[in-house]
């Protein structure tokens, strides 16, 4: 639904589907690829949910639903999977792989995904409170969000409408551990700066970040901290807790929310957050904010040590 | 442009052995290299021959330890990975640029059913935050990069077909746009007895083989998992390629061919898999092809493996491949294995994931 609404907000039209080669990038965790009360281990699976699970692979199933004559591809790099499909969705267009390319995320919320993070005592029971001094964990949410991203000859061709730019993007893994970010943030440094640098952009250009801010104790600091060494004083919010936190879908969703709070020229206040807290060193956005610059930067960062930073412009900033 | 890659370095292991010595020797010989295995179902015990690698002895002959607590799919993923980082050595690379992309039919399997075991027999309240943290397909990156100590950019591709095509287009793209200066790509599959018994219900007794890849309208596939990774350079950079290059990578949509020039070969993905195979025909029927599945069995990520042979019969001067891996038309006198090899792997869409290679 999702990626067919960008198609259509695209106004990529049945006469353009011939011209325009669309590849589809799409992130996702566990995706809803079966139906896991019907596979026990030792037992006798249900067939029909084992036929499911080995043919119901979510980009496949995009993919042939929306009849796309590009390459596909499932990127799982956990909660960094949106940002990581959309940053090698971009590479494809760069390349000539395809002319535009369907880049986002989108996860169901399976009771697999509850009970995991209950294990793992990460979840809040209230409203997660992202950056907060009282945070307690995060809130599950289930959504798609995927941009169309087009190479500028071929958006000037069909005289498209242009919301922003997508300027460039950086990846990097902690290498640390397989449940903790790592706590010096080296990793997501690397991503940051490597946006910045295949980006052409200086820290002063950057209106604001969407963080990950999960709202989980570890995830917080990192960002905060991390944030307050490389980009002093740059506004950031966490939109987590008005989406719950999608996992693989997280980094389409609010990819999208920082193209359109560049559109808007508006950046929401970090809603859940309350106090400040020590340990970040530094606090999101408290109050929504007017947004002069023309540029932002959406980070996330995934369980097991991914970190991936995107930079976006406005429509009339900057062009890639 | 130039956008080559170069193969510094090979990690191969499977139902054959361990390493691209050991592929060699299975493409040179027509025996079976599968046991059986149990596959569980409505109580009853039924056998299965299948490829499987004995990721133990792997595991003490590459010195590698702290694997005890890693899932078998991740284990596959480091051992093999790191076969080819040694196999790469001397490498003066730093950490921080070298990438990891991991390419998988259908992922990671033993973590992930034993923690959704754990959620149906416990609830939240009693599920292992342990088996949670490996159940994820992403976990694997997490367990290679910190059991190797790589620190530049990770993906995972997940999709039954053309993974490793993607995964070749997207290492491209990191190399040639000078984001890494080496990319670790490890395709690997898991084969878990959820699989296996989904293996029993779809194929009864036509799931036990052998494997004829150019029997395209008949069920031949076998059970198998197995791992391939190679370390790849932009071409010409200080890292010594051993073993050939990369020349093109690219997905074509059903029903486009990719070019192949004459004196070339394809080697073709099919593995007895019915669901594929019939894209196969045309193909088949038209160009010089081989496949090499019957010394590694049926898999997703089979053109990892594909690749492995490939590369491996140049290193070894290409002498001794038994006629069985040949089309049948080719086997009375079979061509010599030639200067440039296309890999084809196609997908149950009929699309298909196409990589060029070229010896050095």
């Amino acid at each position: 639904m999702a990626a067919s609404e960008a198609i259509t907000m695209g106004k990529i039209g049945k006469g353009d589907r011939g011209r325009i080669r669309i590849g589809l990038s799409m992130g996702t965790v566990a995706g809803d690829p079966f139906d896991e009360q019907g596979i026990i281990t030792g037992q006798r699976p249900d067939w029909e949910s084992l036929n499911r699970y080995v043919r119901g692979w979510p980009a496949v199933q995009v993919h042939r639903a929306l009849s796309l004559d590009g390459p596909y591809q499932m990127v799982t790099t956990a909660c960094s999977s949106g940002a990581v499909a959309i940053a090698q969705g971009a590479a494809w267009v760069r390349d000539g792989v395809c002319d535009a390319v369907l880049a986002g995320g989108a996860e169901g919320l399976t009771r697999i995904c509850y009970d995991g993070f209950a294990s793992l005592m990460l979840a809040d029971k209230q409203r997660c409170k992202p950056f907060d001094r009282h945070r307690a964990g995060l809130n599950l949410g289930e959504g798609a969000g995927f941009l169309l991203l087009e190479h500028p000859d071929s958006a000037r061709n069909r005289d498209a409408v242009i919301l922003g730019w997508l300027l460039g993007d950086g990846i990097a893994s902690d290498a640390y551990n397989l449940a903790k970010p790592k706590p010096d943030g080296t990793a997501l440094r690397r991503a940051i700066f490597g946006s910045m640098e295949r980006s052409g952009v200086k820290s002063e250009e950057i209106g604001f970040i969407n963080a990950h801010g999960t709202g989980t104790a570890d995830n917080d600091a990192v960002e905060a901290r991390t944030f307050l060494e490389v980009l002093p004083g740059v506004p950031f919010v966490s939109t987590k807790a008005m989406t719950g936190h999608t996992l693989g879908a997280a980094g389409g969703i609010e990819a999208l929310l920082t193209v359109i709070s560049l559109m808007e020229r508006r950046v929401p206040a970090s809603m859940g957050f309350n106090d400040r807290c020590p340990e970040c060193g530094c606090s999101p956005l408290s109050r929504s904010m007017t947004l002069v610059k023309s540029i932002a930067m959406s980070t996330s960062v995934g369980y097991g040590g991914s970190n991936c930073a995107l930079i976006f412009a406005g429509a009339s900033g900057r062009v890639a | 442009m130039n956008r080559r890659l170069d193969v510094c370095g090979v990690g191969v292991t499977g139902g054959f052995g361990h390493g691209w010595h050991a592929l060699n020797r299975a493409v040179a010989s027509d025996e079976s290299m599968a046991r059986n295995v149990d596959i569980e179902h409505a109580g009853r015990v039924i056998s299965y021959p299948a490829y499987l690698p004995d990721l133990d002895t792997l595991a003490s002959q590459l010195g590698v330890n702290g694997l005890r607590r890693i899932d078998r799919f991740s284990r596959m993923a480091v051992l093999a990975g790191a076969m080819a980082l040694e196999d790469a050595k001397p490498m003066n690379t730093p950490r921080e640029r070298i990438g990891v992309i991991i390419a998988t039919g259908y992922g990671t399997h033993e973590s992930m059913f034993m923690f959704y075991d754990s959620c149906h027999k416990y609830g939240e309240s009693g599920a292992s935050p342990l088996l949670y943290s490996n159940s994820g397909h992403s976990s694997v990156l997490a367990h290679v990069t910190i059991q190797l100590k790589l620190e530049g950019p990770g993906s995972v591709i997940c999709q039954p077909g053309a993974a490793f095509t993607m995964a070749m287009v997207s290492a491209t793209h990191w190399l040639h746009a000078h984001r890494v200066d080496a990319v670790l790509l490890i395709a690997l599959d898991e084969c878990h007895p959820i699989l296996r018994s989904a293996w029993h219900q779809s194929f009864g007794d036509a799931g036990r083989g052998p494997i004829s890849p150019f029997a395209l309208d008949h069920h031949s596939g076998m059970l198998a998992e197995g791992a391939a990774a190679y370390v790849l350079t932009r071409s010409g950079s200080a890292e010594r390629s051993r073993y050939g290059s990369i020349d093109h990578s690219q997905w074509l949509k059903s029903g486009a061919a990719p070019a192949i020039g004459p004196g070339e070969l394809a080697v073709i993905g099919a593995d007895g898999m019915l669901c594929t195979s019939r894209h196969y025909r045309e193909m088949a029927e038209t160009l010089a092809c081989a496949a090499f599945s019957p010394a590694f069995g049926s898999m997703p990520i089979g053109m990892g493996l594909n690749m492995g042979a490939a590369l491996g019969l140049w290193r070894d001067g290409a002498s001794n491949l038994h006629p069985r891996y040949w089309h049948p038309r080719l086997r009375k006198s079979p061509p010599t294995w030639p200067q440039v090899v296309h890999l084809i792997e196609c997908t149950g869409e009929g699309d298909m994931g196409h990589v060029v290679l070229s010896r050095n």
